[in-house]
C-alpha cells in the first residue's frame, strides 16, 4: 500500500472523528439548552406557587382581622360577662366568708363564755363547800365543847383528847373479850 | 399469787386508792401494752405504788395477770369497821391499827367513820357483829339524854 493511500485513510478517519465530536458537542449544547429552559421553568412555576401562598397568606390574615374586628365587640362582651361572673363569685364567697367568721367568732364568744361561766361556776361552788367546811368545823368544834361541858357535869370530868382514845382501846377490849369480836 | 397489803395498808380509804392506782395501771396494759404501762407507771400512781408494783414483778413476766391477781387480793380484804366521836390523828390510826391485827386479825383493814353524837367511845362492827360501846349508848342506858 502507497503512502497516499495510508495518508488519504488518515484524513477520512480524522474526518469521521471531527464530524462525531461534533455532533456530541451539538447534542450535548442542545441538552444544556434543554435544562436551562427546563430550570427557568421550574423557578416560574415556583415564583408563581410563592406568590400564590403569598396570596393566600394575605387573604387569610385580611379575613381573620376582619373576623377579629367583627368579633371584637362579642368577645368584649364575654369577656365582660366572664368578669362579673368571676367578680360576683369572689364577692359571693368573701360574703360567706365573713358570714362563717362571724358565726365561728359567736361559737367562740360563746364557748369562752361558756368556759368563764364554768369557771365561775367551780370558783363559787369551792367557795361554798370551803364556807360550808368551814362553818362545819366550827359548829363541830362548838358541839364538841357544849358536850364536854355537859359530859364534864353529868360524869364529873371533862373528855380530853387523850381520855377519848383510851375509851376507844377499853372499847375495843371489851368487844374482844365480851362480844366475841 | 398471794399478796400481803397488811404492811402498805392501814384504811379502806388507803385501800380504795391503790385499787384505783391498780385499775389505771391494767387499763394501760390492755390500751396499748408495755409502752404505756411504764408512762402510767411514772405518771400516774404515786411513787409508793410505783416501787410496790416493780418490787411485785420480780421475775413475773405476766403483769396483766400480776395486776388482775393483786387487785383481787384487794378486793377481798377483811374489813374493821369502827366509829368514833373524834376525828383521830394518824398516830392513833396506827395504833387502833396495831391492836386490831394484834388481837383480832393480823389482816384487817381499818374502816373509821367519824361521829361527834356517840360523844366518847366508839361503835364497832366486824364480820357480822355489831357493838355499840360510845358515851351516848352508856348515858342513854342511864335515862341520861342530851
Amino acid at each position: 500500500m502507497s503512502t497516499d493511500v495510508l495518508a488519504i485513510i488518515s484524513i477520512v478517519s480524522l474526518s469521521v472523528m471531527l464530524v462525531s465530536t461534533l455532533m456530541g458537542y451539538l447534542g450535548l449544547r442542545s441538552k444544556l439548552t434543554q435544562f436551562e429552559k427546563e430550570g427557568d421553568d421550574i423557578r416560574e412555576t415556583a415564583r408563581k406557587n410563592a406568590r400564590a401562598v403569598l396570596d393566600q397568606a394575605q387573604e387569610t390574615a385580611l379575613k381573620m382581622a376582619q373576623e377579629a374586628i367583627l368579633h371584637a365587640q362579642e368577645n368584649k362582651n364575654l369577656i365582660k360577662e366572664k368578669l362579673d361572673a368571676v367578680t360576683k363569685q369572689q364577692v359571693d364567697e368573701y360574703q360567706q366568708m365573713v358570714k362563717d367568721s362571724s358565726a365561728q367568732a359567736t361559737r367562740e364568744l360563746a364557748h369562752a363564755l361558756d368556759l368563764k361561766i364554768d369557771v365561775e361556776w367551780e370558783r363559787a361552788q369551792k367557795e361554798i363547800h370551803e364556807y360550808e367546811q368551814s362553818r362545819k368545823q366550827e359548829i363541830d368544834l362548838r358541839v364538841q365543847e357544849a358536850v364536854s361541858r355537859a359530859t364534864e357535869k353529868l360524869i364529873g370530868t371533862a373528855i380530853t383528847p387523850q381520855l377519848h382514845e383510851e375509851n376507844v382501846i377499853k372499847a375495843l377490849a371489851q368487844a374482844k373479850n365480851e362480844y366475841g369480836f | 399469787m398471794d399478796f400481803d397489803i397488811t404492811s402498805v395498808i392501814q384504811t379502806r380509804s388507803q385501800l380504795e386508792l391503790l385499787a384505783k392506782e391498780t385499775d389505771i395501771l391494767i387499763d394501760s396494759l390492755y390500751r396499748s401494752g408495755d409502752q404505756d404501762f411504764d408512762h402510767k407507771l411514772r405518771s400516774a400512781v404515786r411513787i409508793s405504788t410505783a416501787a410496790m408494783i416493780g418490787e411485785m414483778q420480780g421475775s413475773q413476766s405476766d403483769m396483766k395477770r400480776l395486776l388482775e391477781d393483786f387487785k383481787e387480793s384487794l378486793s377481798n380484804a377483811e374489813y374493821f369497821q369502827i366509829t368514833l366521836a373524834f376525828e383521830p390523828t394518824q398516830k392513833f390510826v396506827g395504833q387502833i391499827v396495831s391492836w386490831v391485827r394484834e388481837n383480832i386479825n393480823s389482816k384487817a383493814i381499818l374502816d373509821i367513820n367519824y361521829d361527834s353524837n356517840l360523844i366518847g367511845g366508839a361503835q364497832l362492827s366486824y364480820k357480822g357483829k355489831y357493838v355499840d360501846l360510845s358515851l351516848r349508848k352508856k348515858l342513854s342506858e342511864t335515862n341520861l339524854q342530851f
